[in-house]
């Protein structure tokens, strides 16, 4: 080896350093770009887990098990013995942990609840009390064979009164309620009225607002020229046509108005009066409470224009005939079971027994006047067990208290549809793109669809969602609705609609003679919105906000994500498996059922779980196609008409709450404070874990399905 | 059943095995499979082609319908008074701006003061609310002390003043533990956390003083500062005085032209109402007419066809009823005239060399452009005026261009409806363009150093972790938009060396075009990166390894050689993302700040810190509230429809560089 | 630098040569091992040889027998395999240890140039791929750039195909072209030692024929070391050819010499088609 000479330098030693440090430089730029994109990542993260964990922390399962509900902030006064049940304590508990309850001890109350019977048989009932029974007896569902849509009006009389009535109109009065009314005293006399017969000349004129505004209950024909508006002064005058000559009769009111000298009153030609005498009563009725028909009220008030009445709505808003078809064991709270037999006197009650279920109740002093906050639920408890709380000051969030349960169940329900739809179809439609199909043209344009479609913003398919699934989707019924886009007849109906689901739903039964679309002109121009001919339609009336609009929506949008996915692991499965199957005499099926699909099994799996990722974030879809706000009962409790197919259709058309929905709610529709935070961040971090969990799950299966498949 | 059938059959004449015929069945049955197959593949076709007909068929009625609306407009005479109060809001804005610059003048010569003040209240209510069960209990003890009783029996008043005593101490102690932890940081207004440190301790210390003291008085402090803040206010106003009188004399330039517009707007729009009632009478006629037919009870069908028969079908006059504006064209040339004279006067009396406060200055400076600009603009006016004829009909054309760039999105409006489309589209585009210029640098850096420079560690740890960024909802950063940025950025933007350097610092409203901007940087960033990190991975290892054999450095192989050959990916990828953010819903609509107006672009780069509204918010926001085939749910279709045209070209534009990029390997 | 090189150079244009242990030597592998997987395995064990300067070397051997990862350690390319490792021995290049602490493998890389089986240019232009080298190297005088660039494609024998289209993009060209452009562009920085990885075997045998023409006249000016498959090519350029064996260096002698009298029994079975 020659040795190198002293002297001699180095050929390729490094040098240049200012080359050098220019490397470093880009090199540096380079990772801060990354680790500052990771900070990010982590900062946001960082951020909603901090404000998250310890609301999740705080309120556990409760987070879990309720559904959201009105937060309320209560300012309650200082006091001593505040009860509550055990439960709504441990919930107040559970969103007041900086106050101190004191001295708490434990009692007891009972909760009784009356079971009753009502016999086998059609009975009036109120409907309100129907909506009482059917509420506090799950499974109980009324059916009705008619309504009579009186409101009743409870009427309070404070002291013995002297009240007028037509004679007519006091037996139209007295009928309804004769059971409770008490008279003291009728007294019949007579009083004159007075008509007066117009004849009014055709021809322009100029009326003033004042005169057009007597004439409006009147009979006359007339046209006005010009609009009126609110602001105009009542002598402001308006140019009139009257078309012919027209005979009308008005009252005293009216004819002082419009017959008179000067500008803008009613031109006439002759007017005639006429005295009519009509029979009067006088009753004196007693003090008490009377529950009025609300068009007997009109009449009483009309009647008796010096006397105030206090009014309140009564539990009906019109009187039902509910059909038992059996003898019906029910059971209401004690309390409303008073209200129940007080106000349906003549209901063939048998009362069974009392039921008591002693309640754990919590009894505690607030030692100086404390904001507590609450779900409304407790708030209302609060206000039940403690009759005589004082409340200085209240606020309320609405959305903020309580849980995301019924977001949770909701998001669940619409991703398990997407998803089982989707896959349906996407995997079908990878089986034939890659197995079935040749090079053609129609390959190229699924394709190009497929590329666009993934391109296509996701407000994009809430817009098609909404056309398509929402006010346009087919559906199967006897009813349809009169503004569909257009109806099929399909084959006469099986059953009628009950008489409770017609009034409910606005329906119209119109004769099996009377056509299609006879019927939905009579429909809408009564103003109802479906009909009934005894025919059952394909109408394409939509499926309204609800869960199939949704859920398919979504499956729509998620279709390219997962069709792309399973082609992937289908081009994975070598071609020599499918050959073999095919050279052991398997069909083109057979070979792909047993010998492709199960081996692109794990990619199929992992394309359904980022789709499942995919869809479970989404919002905008689901805003005009699925999603509500707030919504009182789970969706697995169906209200409504029983029945398989009713059930069915009540399900899968029913509006949800879902999480991401719930979150826009309580971050954009809603006015920010301290109160509202909690919410915000629990019900995102869960959100978040959910779906990161998911990401984390389609990565994991990404990796082992990798490391399984190799062949 | 007859697949059965034929099953048995063969098994019979195929010795049981039967395989003959099945293999028939099976040729049809995998004709079948196909077929059901072929379906399900169709789907996406299906899907693309209604989606472009159900956005087609709502968005094409649009222009005929908005052109029959704005014809309407025309022929009541309204848009002869929308010329003149056009004319009027020009006005309107130098005339708020003169009492900005005022407020701001005066408010930075108190500032000192003012903010103090501003803080001790502040502070004080927050402390009433901490110790508030306290506070009522004291307040009790004190009433009772102050009660008749307490009068008559000393016995009472000395009890009462001794828990008062004692909830006082009590109070003291929860209010100076609650102050003490209070820090400038946590006040609820970002530029107030820059007063200085010794005023912030001597506020807290008046505070607690004057919450505990019985009197109630103000600290010694807070007087001060309150008889010092009154003192500079007074000698602001006496300072500013001839300035004053120039924003005095603007503000009355218009009395004339408020009082012709008071006028005839109600004239207008009352001509309208009688078009609107003309144009739906014969419609409202036939359906009166027709509910008699079907009327429940004889009363209510006498009723309808009464009703019915009064309906009016003849048109208004709109002649006789348009003549008043004609005939008012002299009338406001006089106005006019007397606004901008009035005006210049005024605004000569704005001398911006009095002013100290920055702000102030700076809006001077506005006003004096924008009153240069007035006279232009009253002449614009006039030749609308005098040109304008009720009887000429709309064009389409108009129409059309109204609506792409119409300044102008006004809904459910007593005066009348515009869909314009130009803030929608600015504010989308800005917001995708701050979103894009942020994203692509770092998303690319990224992707550069994962894929070229990265240990294999890093590439297994940081990959997957930006993927994740993509499974982010879109929901959870808009909420961190409006929970956490909005005040990061305000706070930071409140910062003085900061708010000096940066145009738009400090930012005004919490949630603004940068804001939404940088979250949708962030989301956009898993995209851009995933498919940059692709398209340089797809460059061949030969080029690299060529270049280093030619002795070049590492850098200079990445930044010559590999990120050169990977461009039209990377270009796709930034084409892609950008789709992505502009189609971007949840984030803008809650986080942008839904203000319907063409940004104010006046303010330069500092434009990005204004709030916005965006396509896609919009349609979010009022899809839900207006009713199926109006117009407005047109306008919002028309809308979606241009947005999908948008993210279709821009998915094309990416394909075709794609296509090309693959072409040339 | 150029004067010291010129010292190194033998007395070309003669034919009696001196023989090859007596040559001044360009590179210096001395008891060379290598591994690529952190040392568990080596890939090339105990290589001592010394490479003549401005002749034509070429390794040959089966696939497999270690000759392209040496070829590689002589421009450290190797480096790029993270878990590759050198094991044993040095290599020298110019009298210095290339794996020495003072080295830089980028400074050696413009010394010793390399071109690769599969033709490489960037996909930028000709002139743009040519001048690549120099301008990363800081050269930006357009002048000095065009004459560079035009003396490496006449060197190339290039230049009169392309010299119209030099804007053109290199991927238009043919391969044969191609390849020349790859050798042009790396004689382009004026290295000492040409590196050819298999520079023929994804061309025709008319461009072979050109790029071996190109070879032997590049000889005079360059060190240049060959790894071939091809035996005849080997035969038809190189002076000195080196026959390795599963990782060792079996024979090392005058081009000649080898293929007509090897010594080893293995080089004769291989030379003589009996494996490989």
């Amino acid at each position: 080896m020659p040795t190198p000479k002293p002297q001699k330098k180095n050929p390729f030693e490094k040098k240049k350093q200012s080359l050098f440090s220019k490397e470093v430089l880009i090199a540096i730029v380079l990772v801060v770009c990354t680790y500052f994109i990771l900070a990010c990542t982590f900062g946001v993260f960082g951020k909603i887990i901090a404000n998250g964990a310890p609301v999740l922390a705080q309120y556990g399962t409760h987070f879990l098990t309720r559904s959201p509900e009105t937060l309320v902030v209560t300012e309650v006064a200082e006091g001593e013995n505040f009860v509550l049940p055990e439960d709504a304590f441990e919930v107040v508990e559970l969103y007041n942990p900086k106050v101190e309850f004191k001295n708490t001890r434990e009692g007891q109350t009972d909760e009784k609840t009356e079971r009753f019977k009502i016999p086998a048989g059609v009975h009036a009932i109120p409907d309100g009390w129907v909506a009482e029974l059917e509420s506090a007896n799950k499974g109980l569902y009324i059916n009705w064979k008619s309504r009579n849509p009186d409101v009743d009006l409870v009427v309070e009389v404070a002291e013995d009164t002297v009240l007028t009535f037509d004679s007519a109109n006091w037996e139209k009065f007295r009928t309804p309620i004769r059971d409770n009314m008490r008279v003291k005293r009728t007294e019949l006399f007579n009083v004159k009225e007075t008509t007066h017969t117009l004849v009014v000349k055709a021809g322009k004129t100029r009326l003033s607002k004042g005169v057009i505004g007597a004439l409006d209950p009147t009979d006359l024909i007339y046209i006005i020229q010009s609009v009126l508006t609110d602001d105009d002064a009542a002598s402001k005058l308006f140019d009139v046509e009257i078309p012919n000559q027209q005979t009308i009769t008005v009252n005293d009111n009216i004819f002082n108005t419009v017959i008179g000298e000067g500008e803008g009153k009613l031109p006439t030609i002759s007017a005639s009066t006429d005295v009519l005498i009509t029979d009067r009563s006088r009753v004196t009725i007693a003090a008490g409470h009377y529950l009025v028909p609300l068009t007997s009220y009109f009449d009483l008030k009309d009647a008796n224009p010096g006397i105030q009445f206090s009014v309140r709505q009564g539990k009906r808003e019109g009187v039902v005939m509910g059909e038992f078809p059996e003898d019906a064991t029910l059971e209401l709270p004690e309390a409303l079971y008073a209200d129940f037999i007080r106000e349906n006197p003549a209901l063939p009650v048998e009362h069974i027994e009392t039921l008591s279920t002693p309640t754990t109740t919590i009894t505690f002093d607030l030692g100086e006047p404390t904001d507590l906050s609450m779900p409304n639920t407790e708030r209302n408890q609060l206000a039940i067990f403690n009759p005589s709380l004082k409340v200085e000051k209240e606020q309320s969030f609405s959305y903020s208290g309580g849980g995301v349960k019924g977001p949770l169940i909701g998001t669940a329900l619409l991703v398990t549809l997407c998803i089982v739809v989707a896959l349906f179809i996407g995997v079908s439609a990878s089986v034939y793109l890659n197995e079935y199909s040749g090079k053609g043209k129609f390959l190229k344009t699924v394709r190009l669809a497929m590329l666009n479609l993934a391109g296509v913003p996701s407000i994009i398919f809430g817009l098609f969602g909404l056309m398509l699934f929402v006010i346009a989707a087919p559906r199967v019924t006897s009813t349809p609705a009169v503004n569909d886009k257009f109806k099929i007849p399909l084959f006469p109906s099986l059953s009628e609609p009950s008489m409770r689901k017609m009034e409910a739903e606005q329906i119209l039964a119109v004769d099996s003679n009377t056509s299609t679309a006879d019927a939905v002109i009579k429909a809408k121009t009564i103003g109802r919105a479906k009909f009934y001919k005894g025919w059952t339609f394909l109408s394409f009336e939509g499926w309204g906000t609800s869960l199939l609009a949704g859920g398919l929506t979504l499956a729509v949008m998620v279709l390219p994500v997962i069709i792309t996915a399973c082609e992937e692991s289908l081009r994975a499965v070598p071609m020599g498996f499918r050959e073999a199957s095919l050279a052991l005499g398997a069909s083109k099926w057979q070979s792909i059922r047993t010998a492709v699909l199960p081996y692109a099994f794990p990619g199929i799996l992992t394309a359904s779980v980022l789709g499942i990722t995919r869809v479970a974030g989404e919002t905008a879809p689901i805003m005009f196609t699925a999603a509500v706000a707030a919504k009182s009962n789970s969706p697995f409790e169906i209200t409504g008409e029983p029945g398989i197919v009713n059930a069915t259709e009540n399900f899968f058309l029913q509006s949800l709450q879902a999480l991401p929905y719930h979150i826009y709610t309580v971050a954009g529709r809603i006015p920010q404070s301290e109160f509202t935070e909690p919410m915000q961040y629990g019900a995102t971090l869960l959100f978040l874990i959910v779906v990161m969990g998911l990401a984390g799950l389609s990565v994991w299966l990404r990796i082992r399905a990798r490391k399984k498949l190799k062949w | 059943m007859s697949k059965k059938a034929t099953n048995k059959k063969s098994r019979g004449s195929f010795d049981g095995r039967g395989s003959g015929n099945f293999r028939i069945l099976g040729l049809q049955l995998q004709d079948i499979i196909k077929a059901f197959f072929g379906g399900n593949a169709a789907i996406a076709v299906v899907v693309i082609a209604l989606i472009c007909f159900f956005l087609a068929r709502e968005a094409y009625q649009f222009f005929p319908d908005y052109r029959a609306e704005l014809e309407v407009y025309r022929k009541s005479g309204q848009e002869f008074v929308g010329f003149i109060d056009d004319e009027a809001s020009k006005h309107q804005e130098i005339k708020s701006l003169a009492f900005q610059a005022y407020g701001y003048e005066i408010y930075h010569r108190t500032k000192q003061h003012e903010q103090i003040l501003e803080v001790y209240n502040e502070l004080r209510n927050r402390s009433k609310t901490a110790a508030k069960g306290v506070l009522e209990l004291r307040q009790r003890a004190f009433d009772k002390g102050d009660s008749i009783a307490a009068e008559l029996d000393p016995k009472i008043k000395e009890a009462a003043e001794a828990e008062y005593k004692a909830h006082n101490t009590r109070a003291e102690k929860v209010i100076s533990e609650y102050l003490a932890e209070f820090t400038r940081d946590d006040l609820s207004t970002a530029s107030l956390s820059t007063i200085p440190k010794e005023d912030f301790e001597l506020v807290k210390k008046s505070v607690s003083e004057s919450m505990t003291s019985k009197n109630k008085e103000d600290a010694e402090f807070i007087l001060e500062t309150k008889m010092l803040r009154d003192a500079a206010s007074e000698a602001a106003a006496k300072a500013l005085e001839p300035f004053y009188a120039g924003v005095m004399e603007i503000s009355a330039a218009r009395n004339e032209l408020d009082k012709m517009i008071k006028e005839l707007r109600p004239h207008a729009l009352k001509t309208k109402q009688f078009a609107v009632a003309y144009e739906s009478a014969e419609a409202r006629k036939e359906a009166l007419a027709e509910g008699s037919e079907n009327a429940t009870s004889e009363e209510r069908r006498a009723r309808l066809e009464i009703e019915s028969k009064r309906v009016l079908t003849t048109p208004p006059n709109y002649e006789e009823r348009n003549q008043i504006l004609y005939d008012s064209i002299e009338a406001h040339s006089a106005a006019a005239d007397s606004m901008l004279t009035q005006t210049r006067s005024g605004v000569a009396k704005l001398d911006a060399s009095m002013l100290k406060s920055q702000d102030a200055i700076d809006r001077v400076a506005i006003i004096q452009k924008k009153s240069k600009k007035l006279s232009d603009e009253i002449n614009k006016t006039e030749n609308a005026l005098r040109v304008w004829n009720h009887k000429e009909p709309y064009s389409g054309w108009k129409t059309f261009f109204g609506f792409f760039f119409g300044q102008k999105w006004v809904t459910n409006s007593t005066w009348q409806d515009f869909y314009g489309l130009a803030p929608l589209f600015s504010g989308s585009l800005i917001i995708a363009v701050i979103a894009i210029v942020i994203s692509v640098p770092f998303s690319i850096g990224a992707a550069i150093y994962v894929n070229q420079i990265a240990t294999q560690f890093e590439k297994t740890a940081i990959k997957p972790i930006l993927e994740f960024i993509g499974a982010i909802p879109s929901i959870v950063l808009g909420l961190f938009g409006i929970l956490v940025l909005g005040d990061f950025l305000q706070k930071v933007s409140a910062i003085e060396w900061l708010a000096n350097l940066l145009p738009g610092f400090p930012i005004e409203s919490r949630l603004n075009m940068l804001n939404a901007g940088l979250l949708l940087a962030f989301m956009a960033v898993p995209t851009i990166f995933t498919l940059a990190e692709d398209a340089l991975n797809n460059v061949p290892r030969a080029h690299s390894e060529a270049s280093l054999a030619l002795g070049a450095t590492k850098m200079q192989t990445v930044l010559k050689v590999v990120f050169p050959a990977a461009i039209s990916g990377i270009l796709a990828a930034v084409l892609l993302g950008f789709g992505r953010v502009i189609g971007e819903t949840m984030v803008v609509l809650l986080v942008a700040g839904n203000r319907i107006s063409v940004p104010d672009f006046t303010a330069g780069l500092g434009v990005i810190t204004q709030p916005a509204h965006t396509m896609t918010g919009i349609i979010a926001q009022e899809m839900g509230e207006v009713g199926e085939g109006t117009l407005h749910w047109r306008a919002l279709f028309m809308v979606g429809l241009i947005l999908f045209l948008i993210s279709l070209s821009l998915n094309w534009a990416a394909q075709s560089v794609i296509r090309k990029f693959s072409r040339h390997h | 630098m150029t004067t010291e090189t010129e010292s190194l150079q033998p007395q070309i244009g003669t034919n009696e040569r001196p023989a090859l242990d007596q040559e001044k030597s360009m590179i210096e592998i001395d008891d060379l091992s290598f591994s690529y997987d952190h040392g568990k395995t080596d890939t090339l064990k105990n290589i001592t040889l010394k490479i003549p300067g401005n002749q034509v070397t070429a390794f040959i051997g089966p696939s497999g027998c270690g000759k392209s990862t040496l070829l590689r350690c002589l421009n450290r390319m190797n480096d790029l395999v993270e878990t590759s490792k050198i094991t044993n021995g040095s290599i020298s290049i110019l009298g210095e240890d290339i794996y020495g602490p003072r080295v830089d493998a980028i400074q050696l890389r413009k010394h010793v140039g390399m071109v690769f089986q599969k033709y490489n240019p960037f996909p930028k232009s000709i002139y743009d791929n040519v001048s690549y080298g120099l301008r990363i190297g800081g050269e930006k005088n357009k002048k000095r750039l065009d004459e560079a660039v035009e003396r490496s494609l006449r060197s190339a024998a290039l230049w009169d195909e392309v010299k119209d289209r030099l804007q053109s993009s290199a991927l238009g060209l043919s391969g044969g072209q191609q390849q020349r452009l790859c050798i042009a562009r790396t004689i382009a920085v004026q290295p000492k030692i040409i590196l050819m990885d298999e520079p023929c075997s994804a061309l025709d045998p008319i461009a072979t024929a050109k790029v071996e023409e190109l070879i032997t006249e590049l000889a005079d000016e360059f060190t240049i070391v060959i790894v071939t498959h091809s035996m005849s090519q080997a035969s038809r350029v190189s002076d000195n050819t080196a026959f390795y064996y599963l990782g060792e260096l079996i024979e090392f002698d005058r081009t000649q010499n080898l293929f007509s009298n090897p010594s080893k029994k293995q080089t004769e079975d291989y030379i003589t088609g009996r494996f490989g």
